[in-house]
């Protein structure tokens, strides 16, 4: 069944099986089994080439305050060749929070989405997961999670601020985009 | 009448390749369809076993769940002629309902203990449940690829590909160490597109 798993694996196309099919490769003797192996390689380094892949930053037009609506824009790019379809953000942590899904962004391309928040706690350091989903042309869904930290003030403390900061854990970027 | 018409389609599906004549075979499905209710009536009260026979195979072949219940009815009585059960179990494997699933695996497990030569109708067997799917399919996939049969394990591990999820990357990952590498010609022939 050797060749069989390594022709499915091929055609799933998921790259953790990347490592494991190289080492077979290595004490593999059985031509056909090599071949098929070599085969189911090669179809999944074009499938990850060929996969979206997506990063995000997020900017922000100063401190947020507690129990106040206010924006996050959140920049959501596809540095790999596919498309991501279906992207959709949502959020964890002591925050209201709404942002809308993206049907699609093409390979190599960026945009911008607004995400709603109204913090409910205050701190230096309020944490909140982001949680992304989406799916490649192929239907396969993919996920990442990551942490971000917001500093939340109360209004009067806000408006003396002259620089808002935000705290960032993960694979995020911050952009500051300025003051209000 | 009714019934020259059965026997007209169920040789029609029996020699047409869907994929190479699409548009005759898409034909002989209107063609059926327009009689669907007619076969399920003819099929619950026949007795006639070589019509029942033609009729497993236009029903499966004209994909209306109408015929489903009457099907499952077939494959669950285990006085019904073998061979009509095999063809109703692959037939409801056409038809993609996902309550079908368990009565096949049943049978898939009946064949395998009372059949001499079952590999072969096993592969079909496995096929029909792989191709209505669903977690019910794919945990008796993953199960089939620690079958002391080499030829069961190297099917399960094909039709495994159309379920892609980690359990099943980790359960075909752990088959590239299995002892069999590769199954026989006959066999592989189905495989190779």
């Amino acid at each position: 069944m050797r060749w069989g798993a390594a022709w499915s694996l091929g055609y799933i196309g998921d790259s953790q099986a990347i490592e494991p099919l190289h080492k077979r490769l290595e004490i593999e003797e059985v031509d056909d089994v090599r071949e098929q192996i070599q085969e189911a390689i090669e179809k999944i380094n074009e499938q990850m080439r060929n996969a979206p892949r997506l990063s995000i930053s997020i900017e922000s037009s100063g401190s947020l305050c507690v129990g106040e609506w206010d924006s996050l824009i959140v920049k959501i790019i596809n540095d790999g060749q596919g498309p991501a379809k279906n992207v959709n953000i949502s959020t964890f942590g002591p925050l209201d929070c709404s942002c809308e899904p993206i049907s699609i962004i093409q390979g190599g391309n960026s945009l911008r989405s607004k995400l709603n928040v109204r913090p409910l706690e205050l701190g230096r350091e309020v944490p909140l997961s982001i949680h992304m989903t989406f799916e490649d042309d192929r239907d396969r869904k993919f996920e990442s999670t990551n942490k971000i930290l917001l500093e939340v003030a109360n209004i009067n403390e806000v408006k003396s601020r002259s620089k808002p900061s935000i705290i960032v854990h993960g694979n995020y970027e911050v952009i500051e985009s300025g003051t209000r | 009448m009714l019934e020259d018409l059965i026997w007209e389609l169920s040789e029609e599906f029996e020699n047409i390749d869907p994929e190479e004549d699409k548009i005759k075979y898409e034909r002989l499905r209107k063609k059926g369809r327009y009689y669907t209710d007619r076969f399920v009536s003819l099929f619950e009260r026949t007795d006639d076993d070589d019509l029942r026979g033609a009729l497993v195979t236009v029903l499966g072949e004209l994909g209306d769940k109408t015929a489903v219940e009457p099907l499952l009815k077939v494959l669950n009585n285990s006085l019904e002629d073998d061979l009509l059960r095999f063809n109703s179990a692959i037939a409801l494997g056409r038809l993609g309902e996902t309550r079908s699933v368990e009565s096949i695996i049943e049978y898939f497990r009946f064949t395998e203990v009372t059949e001499d030569l079952w590999e072969i109708g096993a592969w079909s067997l496995m096929g029909a449940i792989a191709d209505i799917g669903g977690d019910r399919a794919k945990s008796f996939l993953v199960e089939m690829l620690k079958h002391n049969s080499d030829q069961i394990r190297e099917a399960a591990s094909k039709y495994l590909r159309d379920f892609q999820d980690d359990k099943v990357v980790l359960s075909l990952i752990k088959a590239l160490d299995d002892s069999y590498d590769l199954c026989d010609g006959v066999l592989l022939g189905r495989w190779d597109t």
